[in-house]
């Protein structure tokens, strides 16, 4: 009972740190990119996802920091990795910053020539034109790794990485293991995975999946696999999953009023 | 292979010493035995196995033995040169095995050269 | 113990090995036996000697004599004259360039008498298959040491003093490094063998691993007495199977002797390796993608903003060194602090960055006569390294360039060539030490050239997680290709400064960071290159097939040579009348200029005569010892 409380009691350290001149607290564990979002300061980013762990791959969201023991000593760093600690000074617009966030876009539009979301990221911190050679056949992934990263958190593991380098690229080498459910394509940043969902059924990685429907609206929920799957994994009822979201709205409602559906 | 005690390091040490000693070429003393086809054909061969052996069983391991090409007096043959660190190198003219053995003895190991079996230092000719 | 009046020291590096050394033993061994000299001479085989460009190579001990490039047709006379008559064989010794006297004893030869061993010190002496060779040259003296006599704060406070810094490129201070390991919160505590040696034309590190793999095991052993670690791990790329198999035989050999393992020597301390092979991965030298491969995940760097030394292997303190950082580790505990801080330039009084102490082993290859692996004292002058240690330039052509540090270093010019070897004055001069490659460059070596080079060893070595390092690499190339075609701008100069700049400051790793270093380097000393590539379509080392072309001059005699060799049938000429290379049919590959017999085949780009024949341009430049 004593541990319970004394958990309870205990709050996280806070940190006391600047940014961009504002003095801002917040918590001790907590990343630089974390801190400027609960104080409505922008940063860029394109692979970072918070219900992830950061990897600090697409290099859009650098920031300057200090010490203020050192505040000339300035380093360049991914907010979304870099822990916030007392007295850090943070600069998310010096020159240095802009001037860097410009290149990587420039480099980005280069390699996704076709990606509007690039485009217009780019249009935003001040690309124009480029010399750049852009990259032959290209489609709109930017190798930011969140479709891997979200396909393990959903459990399937079914993309990855192959190759390295220039050459690196994405793919479910084994086709089994792909349950459907959208999560690589719904969150990639630059809409670079394709898919298309008709006659009942939903198509992508090669992969043909028949879409289940809702036994109230007729709606289609998801795939066969993909319920299945997280029906397994949760331990809620299968027939749970069966409802559409709009089903399973007026359900909620009514049982807050006391009545059963 | 039993597991080595502290002892047994050093043991391994001493007794691989006369080995990485003529591999750095060092030592107290070097002993060249004149080679070449006339000190060969004369027996030199014989006298470096009497040096090998008498190294062995007086288990010495600062003395260096090599061999070297004919030195020219070949009449002389089997020669032998007995070079103690910091001294001007003795040349032994003549040599059976019982005289490289009183030379080993006597030069190498008491550091007092030989005069009988000697050549006369810086001279091709004795008396 | 058997006695030996000689010992017959066969090299049995890979280099030699690839150039049939073990042959070489094979006869030495027949012909040994043939004469009966089997009880008087022992046949030894050992390590890489260094001098690789002279392989096979052998040496006869006590006389330390020097013979190279043997073949076994040349061991029964030698065997005969050497060994059995004493009269040591000429014709097979040293001769340095553009002389005539051979040089019989090893230690006279320039190559060697300029080095200094520390961490290469059993080389050639030592049979580094054989446990005891390396225990009779001191070996295990220092563990001894240790455990019996210090305490691991003790012997981190030595390390400390001696400002010992990291052999592998990042010169850390490794005394630092054990401490601050040492202090880190959890457990259990690694230390890990960085044996990745990635940089093309370094071969240091295998070096040592096949020559004294010992060394490094009694190096890591008191590390981990000092940090308070009981496993370490060594990180062999799998391009280095001989390295690995020494190590696996050195291993052995220790267990058995109860020097690694639990409770060594009877004192407690429990500590053993485990061998990890690489994948052919440069970037697996890094050490967080390096520690990701032995976890058994890709091998892709992470960012080091929380570093390995607090948490590093399975997300513990972890200590990572370098091959030659923990070969060095003995030989300090056995000498002393002092003694090492007496070699090297800088004040270390103070702390250990104000110096370069020590010793470092370099690879010297490219354009230079003894090509092969030296060690010398920090401090010596590049100029006494290339012409002095390194025997000069071949063919009498002249110094360009050196190019130290591998794909994360610079190029240093001729003007700078009186600079001292060390940390802070090769990261003064735009180039880093590296792990120890040093690529030496004459006046044929097109600069620009050099630096796609590097880009394109990078480009295929990049993990590609990051945009500035993949992307950037890619526009690199695109740029720099456009250049040596004869199609560059000026304006592609500014975008490959601009991008380097974003790769330096903003890549994940230090792959992509330095990966611009060969590129900005060669534009801060020979930018005057990549001007005339560009404004007058003139590659001047005469290097770039798309901007030169060959033209027969009057000296022609009419050999015919340079016609019948030609792929393309492009020369047309009678015999003794001067020959004509049809420009059109032209695939500039060269052949005609290297057979050329008279120096009649000119190279012309940008409308001038760049080069001449290997064989006229003998000026007299060697420079002596400084």
């Amino acid at each position: 009972m004593t541990e319970v409380n004394a958990a309870r009691d205990t709050k996280p350290e806070t940190v006391q740190m600047t940014i961009n001149g504002n003095s801002i607290e917040t918590e001790k564990g907590k990343t630089v990119l974390e801190a400027a979002r609960e104080n409505d300061i922008e940063i860029p980013t394109l692979c970072y996802h918070p219900g992830l762990e950061s990897i600090g791959a697409c290099r859009l969201c650098l920031v300057e920091v200090a010490k203020s023991s050192r505040p000339g000593r300035k380093r360049l760093v991914t907010s979304c990795l870099f822990p916030v600690e007392n007295g850090l000074i943070v600069d998310t617009q010096s020159n240095v910053v802009r001037q860097h966030r410009k290149i990587v876009l420039k480099l980005l539009i280069a390699r996704v020539p076709d990606s509007d979301v690039i485009r217009r990221l780019a249009d935003e911190y001040g690309v124009q034109e480029s010399r750049y050679v852009e990259r032959e056949d290209a489609d709109k992934c930017i190798m930011c790794g969140t479709c891997v990263r979200v396909c393990n958190a959903m459990g399937a593991n079914a993309l990855v990485t192959l190759s390295h380098g220039l050459d690196k690229y994405v793919d479910v080498p084994n086709k089994n293991a792909c349950i459907g459910c959208l999560a690589c394509a719904l969150n990639c940043p630059t809409n670079a995975i394709p898919f298309e969902e008709t006659d009942g059924k939903r198509r992508i990685w090669g992969k043909e999946f028949d879409l289940v429907r809702c036994w109230a609206s007729g709606e289609p929920i998801g795939t066969l696999e993909q319920i299945w799957h997280f029906a397994k994994r949760s331990d809620i009822p299968i027939e749970s999953f069966l409802k559409s979201d709009k089903v399973r709205e007026r359900e909620d409602a009514a049982e807050s009023v006391g009545v059963k559906l | 292979m039993p597991k080595l005690t502290l002892k047994d390091l050093d043991k391994i040490r001493e007794k691989t010493q006369r080995t990485m000693n003529l591999r750095e070429g060092a030592g107290r003393a070097k002993i060249t035995v004149h080679m070449g086809t006339c000190g060969i054909a004369a027996g030199a061969r014989k006298i470096m196995d009497t040096l090998l052996n008498v190294v062995e069983e007086k288990d010495v391991k600062d003395v260096i033995l090599t061999t070297s090409g004919c030195a020219g007096l070949c009449s002389r043959e089997p020669m032998a040169t007995v070079e103690l660190v910091g001294e001007t190198p003795v040349k032994y003219v003549d040599l059976t095995e019982e005289k490289i053995i009183e030379i080993f003895n006597e030069h190498v190991l008491g550091g007092t050269s030989v005069q009988e079996y000697a050549l006369v230092m810086g001279s091709e000719r004795t008396q | 113990m058997k006695t030996y009046r000689a010992n017959v020291m066969i090299c049995a590096g890979t280099a030699c090995v690839s150039n049939h050394s073990l042959d070489v033993r094979k006869a030495f061994e027949e012909e040994i036996k043939k004469r009966d000299l089997e009880d008087e001479v022992q046949v030894v085989t050992t390590g890489c000697n260094g001098f690789c460009g002279a392989g096979p190579i052998v040496v006869i001990q006590p006389d330390g004599i020097f013979y190279q490039f043997l073949k076994p047709k040349d061991v029964p006379y030698l065997v005969e004259e050497h060994l059995l008559k004493g009269r040591p064989v000429k014709k097979l010794m040293y001769v340095p360039p553009d002389e005539e006297v051979p040089i019989p004893k090893m230690y006279d030869i320039n190559f060697f008498s300029g080095q200094m061993l520390v961490a290469l010190r059993n080389r050639g002496m030592i049979d580094p298959e054989k446990i005891d060779d390396y225990i009779a040259r001191d070996g295990y003296s220092a563990l001894v040491k240790v455990l019996t006599t210090k305490t691991p704060d003790e012997v981190i406070e030595e390390i400390k003093a001696s400002a010992l810094r990291g052999r592998g490129g990042g010169g850390f201070p490794a005394g630092i490094k054990w401490e601050t390991c040492k202090k880190a919160k959890g457990e259990p505590k690694y230390v890990i063998c960085n044996a990745d040696e990635g940089d093309p034309g370094a071969f240091m590190d295998r070096s040592i691993i096949e020559g004294d793999p010992h060394s490094v095991l009694e190096g890591m052993a008191i590390g981990a007495y000092a940090i308070g670690v009981s496993q370490g791990y060594i990180y062999v790329r799998m391009e280095y199977p001989l390295a690995i198999e020494r190590f696996k035989i050195a291993l052995k050999q220790a267990r058995e002797y109860g020097l690694l393992g639990k409770n060594i020597l009877d004192t407690g301390f429990d500590f053993d390796v485990d061998i990890r092979r690489g994948a052919g991965a440069f970037v697996c030298g890094e050490s967080t993608a390096l520690m990701a491969s032995v976890e058994g995940r890709i091998g892709e760097p992470r960012a080091k903003y929380i570093h390995t030394v607090e948490h590093g292997l399975w997300n513990r303190p972890t200590c990572l060194n370098n091959v030659e950082t923990w070969a060095n580790v003995p030989v300090i505990i056995l000498q002393g602090a002092e003694w090492f801080t007496s070699i090297g330039t800088g004040d270390v009084s103070e702390n250990p960055w104000g110096g370069s102490k020590g010793t470092k082993v370099f690879s010297l290859a490219g354009k230079i006569n003894n090509t092969g692996l030296v060690e010398v004292p920090m401090g010596i002058t590049l100029r006494k390294l290339v012409y002095d240690v390194g025997g000069g330039i071949p063919k009498g052509r002249k110094f360009k360039a050196v190019q130290t540090g591998g794909p994360s270093g610079g190029f240093i010019p001729e003007e700078l060539l009186d600079l001292q070897v060390d940390f802070e004055q090769l990261d003064a001069a735009g180039s880093i030490m590296g792990s120890g490659g040093m690529v030496i460059m004459d006046e044929s070596n097109c600069m620009v050239s050099m630096a796609l080079y590097f880009i394109e060893f990078l480009v295929g070595e990049s993990c590609g997680k990051c945009t500035p390092c993949r992307e950037g690499l890619r526009q690199l190339r695109y740029f720099l290709k456009k250049i040596i075609n004869g199609e560059g701008t000026v304006e592609d100069l500014e975008e490959i400064e601009i991008i380097s700049e974003t790769m330096q400051n903003a890549s994940l790793c230090g792959l992509g960071k330095s990966a611009p270093n060969p590129v900005l380097s060669t534009l801060k000393y020979f930018r005057d290159e990549y001007i005339a590539h560009i404004e007058q379509k003139k590659c001047p080392a005469g290097s770039c097939r798309a901007l030169i072309k060959y033209e027969i001059n009057e000296s022609c005699i009419g050999c015919l040579l340079c016609k019948k060799q030609c792929p393309e049938n492009a020369i047309s000429g009678e015999s003794k009348k001067l020959h004509i290379i049809d420009q059109d049919k032209c695939t500039n590959c060269g052949v005609c200029f290297s057979v050329c017999p008279v120096d009649s085949i000119d190279i012309i780009s940008g409308g001038e005569i760049v080069y001449h024949h290997e064989a006229l341009e003998v000026e007299n430049d060697k420079e002596t010892s400084v």
